[in-house]
């Protein structure tokens, strides 16, 4: 697998998304830093929220990465060079797993690199403890590579590069959006201050009363296992606000395990894959 | 003679379709084998089956001897195959495409490469990206990549479709120089018979899944039947006189015919001069590679 790995990666360095990808996404990075230094000069105090924050960002490059690396392999046909020459189904899956997965934590590297250089120049720090720093960025890079395993099933299964990068981000827009609802819902208040309106047609506001949205009981314990286990609900809650995050401790161990799964289902389905 | 492949009652179903209907056939060592066929009549899904593209539903071939059952992968480190179209990375250079898979082989080094590119043609392109290349240079790529890990087989399918007649020149040129001074065994899959027919030492004839024959290229020659094309000014007097001197013919239009067998050339003109009939041109003619095919095969409905 390692002649596979170093010519995926050379050809990695050779590919003009790679580095269109991480230039977006160290510029945006950057200028996130910049722009909320303009409007409130106290925000480059907290550089390391803005790193964790860009995790979501990074998402969005490494999905359109993935599907226009792993999709160029089916369009060109070029996996099937590796093919021919006896280079097994596993080990090519395996190697462009590692691939895609490098990647991201590139992607990752690159926006904390231009972070920390922008925020470094306008005098900037950390802004929370070294060791939620370190948590929070445990969970984003697992998170992170469940999703590059999910990218990479994707990619291995498909066979035409439009259909991969289709399936591709509406799968990542999807798993967003469920991730923000599952976090906005769980968001709501247990109690809300109530408005009454009396026979004379005035309005009365003060008490609190029970929240119509807000979920409770065995629906939330689900919601919220969902949401900790989804490595997009992790990503959206990592990036959400300073503080401790729920079951930080679990969020990688449920990230390797969103890993695993995808990779044993993309593995044993790919095995078996009629290519053309 | 020994064989490099072997296929033994293959089997491809996609669905209720039957790509191969228990296909056998035998590549012996150093041939430049034609396989033949109608569109869809499972020439690509063999070669893909061979080259581990997909999976066979039932029966085995043995490639270097090596049963497909077995451990496969080593045999076919040996060989190297364009299925279709190359596969190339369009975004890099000729030079890039071929040290892509010097590092997939796990090659030493690159200095192998000006060779292979001097062999097919592509030593001057530069640093012009494979995109650019035309139809023709992608084809000699394609092999050139085939060619990487120093095979002693190769499988082409359709190697010369949509190319202009230059182009089919120069493929043609390098399989032949290929064969002759590398000594590759070459499996050319194409519907084009005339040119497959300036190639092949060996002929294997597919339909509807299955081969329908293997043939040497000289076997082939002596069977193929030799006959006289004459120009005429009348077929039907013409048709008269050879039936009355018992020779087989075939009337191809008004003015032509072919005449089979041994004639006298001066017996025929004075019978026809005889018949009214005046003989404007006559010529020996080979019964062509297609003439073979269709008599083997049949005319498809389509056709």
């Amino acid at each position: 697998m390692t002649r596979l790995l170093r010519a995926n990666f050379a050809r990695l360095w050779k590919t003009t998304s790679f580095w269109v990808c991480t230039a977006i996404s160290a510029v945006l990075s950057a200028a996130s830093v910049v722009s909320g230094y303009m409007i409130r000069p106290i925000s480059v105090e907290y550089m390391g929220t803005s790193m964790i924050s860009n995790a979501s960002n990074a998402l969005l490059f490494i999905a359109i990465f993935a599907a226009l690396y792993l999709g160029t392999d089916h369009s060109n046909g070029t996996i099937r060079n590796k093919l021919i020459i006896g280079r097994t189904r596993i080990e090519i899956y395996f190697a462009n797993l590692i691939t895609i997965i490098a990647f991201g934590i590139m992607q990752l590297g690159a926006a904390y690199a231009a972070v920390h250089v922008a925020g470094a120049f306008l005098g900037g720090n950390l802004g929370m403890p070294a060791g939620e720093f370190a948590m929070k960025t445990l969970v984003c890079v697992c998170a992170l590579a469940a999703m590059c395993a999910l990218f990479t099933v994707i990619g291995m299964l498909c066979s035409s590069k439009s259909l991969i990068v289709t399936i591709t981000l509406i799968s990542v827009f999807a798993l967003m959006l469920t991730g923000a609802l599952i976090t906005q819902r769980l968001a709501e208040p247990e109690l809300v201050t109530g408005a009454s309106i009396d026979e004379n047609g005035n309005l009365h506001i003060g008490g609190q009363v029970p929240n119509p949205l807000y979920v409770s009981g065995v629906q939330r314990d689900i919601l919220t296992a969902v949401n900790d286990v989804l490595p997009m609900g992790q990503l959206i809650q990592a990036t959400a606000g300073s503080g401790s995050l729920h079951a930080e401790e679990l969020m990688p161990l449920y990230s390797l395990g969103v890993l695993a799964v995808s990779t044993a289902v993309g593995v044993v389905v790919f095995r078996k894959k009629d290519m053309k | 003679m020994e064989n490099i492949l072997t296929t033994s009652n293959l089997v491809k179903k996609y669905h209720k379709f039957t790509a191969l209907d228990g296909l056998s056939m035998n590549v012996p060592k150093g041939a430049i084998y034609g396989f033949v066929g109608r569109n869809g009549a499972g020439k690509t899904t063999l070669i893909r089956l061979i080259c581990g593209l997909q999976f066979a539903t039932a029966g085995t071939f043995t490639l270097y001897g090596t049963e497909s059952t077995g451990d496969i992968s080593k045999a076919r480190r040996r060989m190297g195959a364009v299925v279709e179209t190359p596969s190339i990375y369009l975004d890099m250079t000729a030079e890039d495409n071929l040290k892509e898979q010097y590092r997939v082989l796990g090659m030493p080094s690159f200095k192998g490469i000006p060779e292979l590119l001097k062999l097919v043609g592509l030593e001057n392109t530069g640093h012009k990206k494979a995109r650019n290349f035309s139809l023709g240079m992608r084809q000699r790529l394609g092999i050139a990549i085939a060619l990487c890990g120093d095979p002693d087989f190769l499988l082409l399918d359709e190697p010369i479709n949509g190319l202009d007649p230059q182009g089919i020149i120069e493929i043609r040129e390098l399989i032949l120089k290929l064969n002759r001074e590398r000594q590759i065994t070459v499996l050319i899959s194409s519907h084009i018979l005339d040119e497959l027919s300036r190639l092949a030492t060996h002929y294997g004839f597919i339909d509807k899944g299955r081969i329908v024959k293997e043939i040497s290229a000289e076997q082939l020659e002596k069977e193929c039947r030799k006959c006289a094309r004459v120009s005429v000014s009348d077929t039907k007097k013409l048709a008269t006189v050879l039936d009355g001197v018992g020779l087989e013919y075939a009337v191809i239009d008004e003015r032509t015919a072919d005449i089979y067998g041994e004639i006298s050339i001066t017996k025929l003109t004075d019978r026809l001069k005889n018949a009214g009939c005046e003989l404007f041109s006559i010529n020996e003619h080979d019964e062509s590679l297609e003439a073979y095919f269709i008599n083997l095969v049949g005319v498809s409905e389509n056709d």
